[in-house]
């Protein structure tokens, strides 16, 4: 399957328009949907994928992403190659989640920094790719460096590249484990490494965005749940608890600092590591529950930011600015727009049915499980996603508005119906989560 | 009013280097109407004719025009005019376009659009983030005052009624007796 | 009759409502309904319904004021753009509030009691000004924390593997459990450290207010704390914290009533003294006295509140009492209808809140864990309640300002007099008819006979006060202007509780920010990095600018020095 999607992709990047892209993806997602549902089971093809039910869910979470992403960049400059650029990164993407090495893995997951930053320079200026490119590097560089060291020696010494071997001896594992888990909580943006997400998003286009916040993140989760299922661990070593400490007060700090911020795609961006922390304290529990509710997050925060994205630039089309000051009084412009935007914050804040609620339960039932205070924490950060949802959904639709614009461009079907599929999706599934 | 606030005072401090980045002329013709387009920033005035000349241009006093300084945050010879939101202005005058708290040919601050009754106002950023400080012992009087009252005085005094039975673990005191009930059979000799 | 027709459907809800609640008062067994939603290796959760008694009493009542309500906003909301709209907020706010009732599971539960945070928040938000929207936020933060208290709560008995915590019997149950779902309990129902959300919410239409901060949404935590009551009652710690906080809340409501001018907030704040008294009784372990007094303070609180949205709606929207007067000419049926809500508030013989309230009272004063303090505080609230209620009914409807001197009897729409006879009939009826049916409301009380005649005496002394006031034989409460803005600003309890922990929450988030995002890690980060890189080429520089001779000869030196310390050393 993966090679058929595979090759379907290069047949698009080829074509090079961006509608039969729309409708090349869409009939993928749909195609892949289907032969996820079916394949429970893990099959192992030829050595080189893997098929899985998470690696399905994720296929088909990249690939839905990537048709509504162009759908949203529907009034973009310059479509062939913006066409060319958005499907490359999905097909590194799908390659990415599909393959069964680590070491390709963390190939095709590097690669994704040198597009993703060719997809910023495209619709910005000169010194917003310096600043954004800078970080980009300077953050996954640094980090892809220290894995790469890593999984060196670990192919020097393993003829078989996935396997970690139990015979290292303590320090050697402890060294493995410390190198390769920096690669991928890079990427996861956990607290402390996470710089690179705002100034990312800022200066990226909306299909950037979207792709960046719905699936590029996934894929350090996805990768600390491949590699937390086959390492051994002390879990009860200083750095197991330290990380588990900074990922919980880095999710607290990082909603905290979202009440702050002026800029509305800033806010959504720390929005996703505040939620991202939640799936690695799922990761990290060692339960099939916690691992579960990172998945079922994982897939929830992929839809809703995506989402989030599509709105803020809806928002954007209208006012020509980020600022939250400055996106005034939605409901008296268009009201639809105001429903999907309630919708979807609604849903950033887990209330119910969503997928991030049913995440949610069962990363503090983890939690709870592990300590009180994780609770308490926990806790905490679910209380402020509310607040900084509910504030952005206050500020941008109540009110009076801008009464002294000179032009009220409505937001098109187009755009609503793109923010009401991702919603539909995220409240629905649970329904047909085995 | 109240809650917001604190989130309106959280934002009033970013005003001046986030917006004037943008051009002085897109932020001001947002509010379709209200500009002048003699209004357009033009090089500084030399002398004293040209800048009694500008000022009367902006509808300002000669006393009170002062330009931007020239070290690369201003906009020419556009008045220096201090940053009062809508918020900030009295209530109680008429002016001509009441939903502003502005009068007809009144000189426009760059971010006029921002400073508006809905939006931010630089004066939330000096009020104090805490009550004064009787308000706050009369707070904490009145509370631990009716905690005390409640909580002490026990009234002991007879009821004609049996002590009330809770469940088995409710009541952690020692010295309480609970019977437990037993169910033997009747015996022969007991009938 | 075209009016008749076209309120069928309402008729209809409103009956069957009624019939609810018969059918609950004489339902000997309970029907549980489960159905597993989502099964894994060692959890499942199921979806669940509970039809017992009290949950079909419950459903009864709301379904009466909904149906009362949604004829009500005919008439009231008549001139709205956006009806459907509203209406929509408004049902789907009655569906959360059935669910939340009927779904014992903690977890599906949790879907009802979500929904009806949000719900509200967009109810109260339904005007487009700043005052609606701060008080939307306050509303649904403060919500929103209960909520955060219920998934802790779920957290804690994931270790048990079932969540039907209404009848519950757990293996071994942490203490702590009881006081998190209590203090869930308490922010939905506004008391002590929660309550500043209740009168701010009175930026809400009307009718929403009506439905839902009188009878349902706050009454949820009631419901909760209840229903969960072996849970709650295991640890000791939990009911008393409960006792001292709702008679707190009751003489804080009851205090700040007697001195507020908005009719709509003095309605908020007898609400929220009710409220009190219902947690009351739970925390001296009577839960189904407290829900007897839930569903009749329901039926008349709503009865009290359409009365007032008459009134405001015919007057202008005034909402001040000192604007308001002499309205028996004018409004009569809506007088009709706001004095028998109070009256029966009061606690008037033989209407609904005499079988109610004073069964509370009658049975705090046998309770043997009462401190002096409690029961003096407990009369106090009491007497207040009738105070506040006199004052605001008989100033608007007997008073006689200068603003407002017609005698013309203004026309009351049918929608708006068919919800008043609906809920007539739950205000007169419901106490006697649920009390005489319903064996769980059903007490042997006994009591000193001074006892017994200052619960009959109460609610006269209030009017008896109010008199006083009235012919100005008494003090003037309202000539001490500095008491004035303690009481009316509720006990200063903003600067307590939601005022302290805005400062902190938004001083501790730019701290957060300037230090860390904008500092350290910036500074551990790319731009430390950067600037230490650009310092190193520096240095690079300066050494690689000299002369190559200069160069040659201090690294000549350098390896001399170097040799002479290896062979001579």
């Amino acid at each position: 399957m993966v090679k058929s999607l595979a090759i379907s992709l290069i047949a698009l990047i080829i074509m090079k328009d961006l509608n039969m892209s729309i409708i090349g993806l869409s009939l993928l997602t749909i195609t892949s949907l289907m032969t996820t549902s079916t394949a429970i089971s893990s099959v192992e093809m030829g050595g080189l994928y893997t098929t899985d039910f998470v690696m399905g869910l994720m296929v088909t979470l990249t690939l839905f992403v990537a048709a509504l992403s162009h759908l949203s960049s529907v009034k973009t400059a310059r479509k062939s190659s913006f066409n060319l650029m958005v499907v490359s990164i999905t097909l590194i993407l799908l390659m990415s989640f599909s393959v069964s090495s680590f070491f390709l893995f963390f190939f095709f997951r590097e690669s994704i920094s040198t597009s993703a930053i060719a997809n910023c320079g495209m619709s910005m200026s000169a010194s917003a790719i310096t600043s954004s490119g800078l970080y980009g590097y300077l953050y996954c560089v640094w980090f892809a460096l220290l894995s790469m060291s890593r999984k060196g020696i670990m192919c020097k010494s393993n003829k078989e590249k996935n396997k970690v071997c139990s015979k290292y001896s303590k320090e050697k594992r402890y060294k493995t484990v410390v190198t390769v888990y920096s690669g991928l909580l890079n990427k996861l943006p956990m607290y402390p490494f996470h710089l690179w997400l705002p100034k990312a998003h800022v200066e990226a286009p909306v299909a950037g965005s979207m792709l960046l916040a719905g699936v590029v993140l996934k894929l350090g989760g996805y990768g600390l749940l491949r590699f937390m299922s086959v390492m051994q661990m002390n879990l009860s070593s200083v750095f197991y608890i330290l990380l588990l400490l900074v990922n919980l007060a880095g999710g607290l700090y990082a909603g905290l600092v979202c009440v702050r911020q002026v800029d509305l795609k800033c806010l959504v961006a720390y929005s996703s590591v505040a939620h991202m922390s939640l799936v690695l304290l799922g990761v990290l529990s060692n339960t099939p529950v916690g691992v579960m509710g990172a998945v079922i997050i994982m897939i929830g925060h992929g839809l809703c930011s995506s989402g989030l994205f599509s709105y803020v630039n809806v928002a954007y089309k209208m006012s020509h600015s980020r600022l939250l000051v400055m996106n005034k009084g939605g409901l008296l412009i268009c009201p639809s727009l105001v429903l999907m935007c309630f919708l979807l914050s609604s849903s950033n804040m887990a209330a119910p049915p969503s997928l991030n609620l049913f995440g949610e339960i069962l990363v503090f039932g983890v939690g709870g499980w592990m300590s009180g205070l994780f609770l308490c924490i926990l806790g905490l950060m679910s209380f402020i996603s509310a607040c900084f949802s509910l504030y952005l959904y206050g500020s941008c639709n109540h009110g009076k508005g801008m009464m002294h614009s000179e032009s009220l461009s409505f937001s098109s079907m187009c755009d609503i119906m793109i923010l009401a599929v991702h919603w539909v999706p995220l409240n629905f599934l649970f329904m047909f989560m085995p | 009013m109240a809650s917001f606030r604190g989130l309106r005072r959280a934002s009033s401090c970013i005003l001046s280097p986030v917006i004037r980045s943008r051009p002085l002329t897109t932020s001001l013709c947002l509010n379709g109407g209200n500009w002048n387009k003699d209004w357009a920033p033009a090089a500084l005035p030399k002398n004293e004719e040209e800048r009694a000349a500008k000022a009367k241009n902006y509808g300002m006093i000669p006393e009170d025009y002062k330009p931007m300084s020239n070290d690369g945050t201003g906009f020419g010879d556009y008045p220096d005019l201090p940053a009062i939101g809508a918020h900030s202005r009295s209530p109680w005058e008429h002016y001509d376009m009441p939903h502003l708290k502005r009068n007809y040919g009144e000189p426009m601050h760059p971010e006029f659009d921002a400073l508006s009754e809905d939006r931010l106002d630089p004066a939330f950023a000096t009020q104090p983030g805490y009550p004064p400080l009787w308000k706050q012992f009369l707070i904490l009087a009145t509370v631990f005052g009716v905690f005390t009252f409640i909580a002490t005085f026990p009234i002991y005094r007879f009821k004609p009624v049996m002590p009330k039975q809770y469940r088995h673990g409710y009541n952690t005191d020692a010295n309480v007796q609970m019977t437990h009930y037993t169910f033997e059979p009747a015996t022969e000799s007991s009938e | 009759m075209k009016l008749m027709s076209s309120n069928l459907p309402l008729l209809v809800l409103i009956c069957s409502g009624y019939l609810s609640i018969f059918t609950g008062s004489i339902l000997s067994s309970a029907y549980l309904l489960e159905v597993p939603v989502w099964d894994s290796h060692c959890l499942s959760f199921s979806f669940s319904i509970l039809a017992d008694n009290v949950s079909m009493i419950f459903v009864g009542t709301v379904l009466v004021i909904s149906g009362s309500v949604a004829t009500y906003c005919k008439w009231y909301m008549a001139s709205e753009t956006y009806y459907n709209r509203f209406m929509g907020l408004v049902w789907l706010f009655v569906l959360s509030m059935i669910f939340m009732i009927l779904v014992p599971n903690l977890v599906m539960l949790l879907i009802g009691w979500d929904g009806l945070g949000l719900t509200s928040f967009l109810l109260v938000a339904y005007y487009q000004n700043n005052k609606s929207l701060s008080a939307a936020m306050l509303t649904a933060l403060t919500n929103r924390i209960g909520d955060v208290l219920v998934l802790v709560s779920i957290s804690i008995l994931l270790n048990e593997g079932g969540w039907l915590v209404y009848s519950y019997y757990p293996v071994s149950m942490w203490s702590g459990l009881s006081v998190v779902v209590v203090l869930a309990g308490m922010t939905k129902s506004a008391q002590m450290p929660f309550c500043a959300w209740l009168p701010a919410a009175m930026a809400a239409p009307t009718p929403v207010s009506s439905l839902v901060h009188s009878s349902t949404l706050v009454t949820a935590g009631v419901y909760l704390v209840l229903r969960s009551f072996y849970v709650v009652s295991a640890n000791p710690l939990a009911t008393q914290m409960l006792m001292i906080l709702s008679l707190f809340t009751l003489v804080l409501a009851g205090s700040s009533a007697v001195f507020a001018f908005d009719l709509k907030k003095v309605i908020a704040l007898s609400t929220l003294s009710q409220l009190s008294l219902m947690m009351f009784s739970i925390s001296i372990l009577l839960p189904f006295v407290a829900f007897f007094h839930l569903v009749t303070h329901a039926v008349f609180k709503a009865l009290l509140f359409l009365g007032a949205g008459g009134v405001i709606h015919s007057n202008q929207s005034i909402q001040d009492i000192r604007g308001l007067s002499s309205l028996w000419q004018s409004l009569p049926v809506s007088m009709s209808a706001m004095s028998v809500a109070i009256v029966s508030l009061s606690g008037a013989p033989f209407m609904s809140g005499f079988y109610s309230k004073d069964l509370i009272i009658e049975l705090s004063m046998m309770d043997s864990s009462m401190t002096y303090g409690c029961y003096m505080l407990e009369l106090l609230g009491l007497i207040f309640t009738s105070f506040y209620s006199a004052r605001i009914v008989f100033s608007v409807m007997l008073g006689s300002n200068y603003i407002n001197c017609s005698t013309l009897r203004l026309f009351e729409h049918l929608n708006m007099q068919v919800p008043f006879l609906s809920l007539y009939v739950g205000a007169i009826f419901l106490g006697l008819s649920l009390g005489s049916t319903m064996e769980k409301f059903g007490y042997v009380v006994v009591l000193e006979s001074y006892e017994s005649l200052s619960i009959f005496l109460i609610p006269f002394v209030g009017l008896a006060m109010w008199w006083g006031v009235l012919t100005k034989l008494g003090f003037n409460p309202w000539s001490w202007t500095k008491m004035l803005s303690f009481f009316l600003s509720m006990w200063l309890v903003e600067s307590l509780t939601s005022h302290p922990g805005k400062t902190l929450f938004f001083k501790s988030s730019l701290m957060m920010y300037q230090t860390l995002d904008q500092g350290w890690l910036e500074l551990l980060g790319p731009q430390g990095v950067y600037a230490k890189l650009g310092q190193v080429s520096q240095l690079n520089e300066v050494v690689q600018s000299n002369y190559f001779t200069y160069q040659m000869v201090a690294w000549s030196l350098v390896t001399i020095a170097g040799l002479s310390l290896v062979v001579f050393m």
